[in-house]
């Protein structure tokens, strides 16, 4: 079994190697980009998109599905796993938060990339209608964003701590450290109150992670329109973001344990159960799309039909088969066998899933635009099919970039499993002199 | 010394053509237009006024004469006439002018001269009305239990009946009447006219307005009797404006809609400050 020393020395956060500047390198031309972008669709309008007036939500909004989705992972893992009592998934609990935290940010900024005047967002909060599911989706989202990050910060007091400790020669580090944790000692009142306060956050946040991609399945489900009238929706949208959250963490974890070599914290077993709680969530998820397509399919309605004829047959069938056998069916079939859920075929399948799983939100969100009940007529050629602008694409690419620097980020300055809680559960003693020397 | 000459011969042929041209242009820009005025004499229920109208062509086309200011005279005699007021025609060339005043009891036919003086714009312009007064009586009988019946009769200062006239019938409605029947009627040797209201029309509480006019005759002008009824099809009002909406405004919200979502909000989020101050009271618990 490893000391508190070495846990302490596997787990603190470390500079950045070669690869590690290389990949911010690259995330930050990116987000360059994508600010040069959207200083042009400021300046000029959604004009530069390929928006119009049928396909009036396109890659932006796909992208914030998308976003809402995997940030609900925060909430399986660390709630609902924590609950029920999965103590193989402690490790995982810090990343699924920072994915959590990072995808919530992002999904708020591009709501935000998505108005034509972002100007006028105050009007939102001056007249908005609480009847109206886009103000309960802002409401929900800056709940659900404060609760995340409540639900990183409080498991990380007695981490910050322990890293104020560690990095005692470096007097501004552990400077930072220590004011980050909140003067926590350990001392019995501060466990009760950061206990009682995790076990809330972990029971609040779930109602209110159900509520967030609830309400953004309600953005569409309240619209009559093919595809998406459907009473289905809340929770066809949840299934589909616990497999796109679970796809994201399994990455990330792979990534994590191969550049920070934490193969003695991340072991196969954490890798096969991720597998096997990734096929469950995928056939749930399945379950909900033959709902969601096979009762249209059968009512057959004229313009159900058309729409799924674009679906199944037309133009938008090869994404359509690509995503539901490509990142949902073939991946859950992989899965059975044992080899498949080894980390490194289980990394390439999750990295499909999660691609899958973005493509998917475009399949919900654009063919149903360009099959509205009234028939598009008098319009230009190009105004019944929608395809994104390299702008639109740059900007799209931006905010899976900033994403990916939060966590980064997060990664490279808090410790990635937590060490606290791992050392508690592996039984490794915090050397006393330590807590009871500091003043 | 010879180029000199014709380059001054030159420019004096430019000045002579230049001060030819634009004198007269400056001539045609002045040049006065002659206004075409239209009087026609309206009669609604107990009020009288002149309708005045004005254009003038310009080029292939008439144009309204907007702003035409003109004089309306009473004639009294041949040689004769009251001065009853000034008028300033609208934008569109149009103006009404109240003659009510001017018009006594039992008086059988009268006289109007509308003119406009002379202006920068506009030549002087006249024209005259002469008209003899008739009345025109409607009323909706209800005795018939098929449909209910408009009678109206029209006869001369005198109490002679007018026959053989023609008469609209109609139903006031917002932008246009409707007419009701045929497009016209005659009235008969009585000088009435029986109209059957056989379709029911609705109307706000009820009440329809009908008219019945006659149009813009040579001798009498323009006369309308409005009958107000309240024989209607009475409008259910469907607006949901007052009422709470899941589609009213912000303050109009059913109270469901406004009590469970705060109620939420609230809790959720007094629960976040209940636990961000938890955080600073970790940070003030110092001393095991």
């Amino acid at each position: 079994m490893k000391s508190f020393e070495q846990l302490t020395d596997d787990l603190a956060p470390r500079k950045f190697g070669l690869y590690g500047k290389i990949w911010i390198g690259f995330l930050l031309v990116i987000i360059i980009g994508a600010i040069y972008a959207y200083y042009l669709q400021f300046t000029k309008g959604l004009e530069i998109t390929g928006m119009n007036d049928y396909s009036l939500w396109g890659i932006y909004i796909s992208n914030f599905v998308f976003f809402v989705a995997i940030s609900l992972v925060g909430s399986l893992v660390t709630a609902i796993l924590r609950l029920s009592g999965v103590n193989w998934a402690t490790p995982l609990t810090r990343i699924s938060e920072i994915i959590a935290v990072a995808a919530i940010i992002m999904a708020g900024l591009t709501i935000i990339i998505d108005m034509g005047r972002p100007d006028r967002i105050y009007n939102l909060f001056l007249h908005g209608r609480l009847q109206s599911p886009i103000v309960w989706d802002v409401i929900v989202v800056t709940t659900y964003l404060t609760i995340s990050l409540l639900l990183l910060f409080f498991p990380l007091l007695p981490d910050f701590r322990i890293l104020s400790k560690k990095f005692k020669s470096d007097k501004r580090r552990s400077k930072l450290y220590k004011k980050l944790s909140l003067n926590w000692r350990g001392n019995d009142k501060q466990k009760s109150i950061y206990k009682w306060s995790i076990r809330t956050l972990s029971v609040l946040i779930i109602p209110v992670a159900f509520g967030i991609h609830t309400v953004t399945a309600w953005l569409f489900a309240a619209t009559y329109r093919p595809g998406w009238d459907s009473s289905n929706f809340g929770p066809y949208f949840i299934a589909g973001a616990f497999v796109a959250g679970t796809g994201g963490v399994i990455c990330v974890m792979y990534l994590l344990r191969k550049f920070r070599h934490l193969e003695y914290y991340l072991t196969d077993y954490h890798f096969d159960r991720m597998a096997k709680l990734l096929v469950l969530l995928i056939l749930v998820y399945l379950y909900f799309n033959v709902n969601e397509y096979l009762v249209p399919a059968l009512k057959n309605t004229t313009k159900e039909s058309e729409h799924l004829k674009a679906l199944f047959f037309g133009e938008e069938s090869f994404l359509f088969y690509a995503v539901i056998f490509g990142g949902l069916i073939i991946p859950a079939c992989a899965l059975i066998f044992k080899q498949m859920r080894k980390p490194l075929p289980l990394f390439l399948i999750s990295v499909i899933v999660v691609i899958g799983a973005w493509w998917k939100r475009y399949v919900i969100v654009v063919p149903t635009l360009l099959h509205p009940f009234l028939p598009v007529q008098g319009v230009p050629k190009n105004w019944h099919h929608y395809s994104p602008t390299h702008l639109e694409w740059l900007i799209t690419w931006g905010t899976l970039a900033g994403a990916m620097l939060i966590i980064t980020l997060l990664v490279r300055y808090v410790p990635v499993i937590p060490i606290h809680e791992t050392a508690e559960e592996k039984g490794i003693a915090e050397p006393k002199n330590d807590t009871n020397n500091e003043k | 010394m010879k180029n000199s000459t014709i380059i001054s011969k030159f420019f004096l042929a430019i000045l002579c053509a230049w001060s030819l041209t634009f004198p007269n242009s400056k001539v045609s820009a002045q040049e006065k237009q002659n206004a075409l005025i239209s009087v026609q004499f309206n009669k609604v229920n107990a009020q009288n006024f002149l309708k005045i109208s004005a254009k003038y062509k310009d080029g292939k086309k008439f144009v309204p004469a907007s702003d035409l200011e003109v004089k309306i005279y009473k004639i009294v005699s041949e040689d004769s006439t009251a001065l009853l007021g000034n008028l300033k025609l609208a934008k569109d060339g149009n103006g009404l002018f109240d003659v009510s005043n001017a018009i006594s009891k039992n008086q059988d036919d009268i006289s109007f001269n509308v003119i406009h003086e002379a202006s920068d714009k506009f030549e002087e312009a006249a024209t005259e009305v002469r008209l003899k007064f008739a009345n025109l009586t409607a009323e909706l009988n209800l005795d018939d239990k098929t449909a209910p019946v408009i009678i109206a009769t029209l006869k001369d200062i005198n109490n002679m009946p007018l026959a053989d006239v023609e008469l609209k019938v109609r139903l006031q409605r917002t932008f246009a009447p409707l007419t009701i029947g045929d497009d016209t009627y005659f009235t008969d040797e009585n000088g009435t006219i029986n109209v059957p209201i056989t379709v029911k029309m609705p109307g706000l509480d009820g009440k329809l307005n009908y008219e019945v006019v006659l149009d813009e005759n040579e001798t009498y002008g323009t006369i309308k009797t409005i009958i107000e009824s309240n024989i209607g099809t009475k409008i259910t009002d469907l607006s949901t404006f007052d009422q709470r909406t899941m589609w009213g405004t912000p303050l109009k919200a059913p109270l469901v809609a406004l009590i469970v979502p705060n109620l939420l909000i609230f809790g959720i989020w007094l629960t976040l400050f209940f636990l961000i101050f938890n955080l600073y009271r970790i940070s003030k618990q110092k001393k095991s």
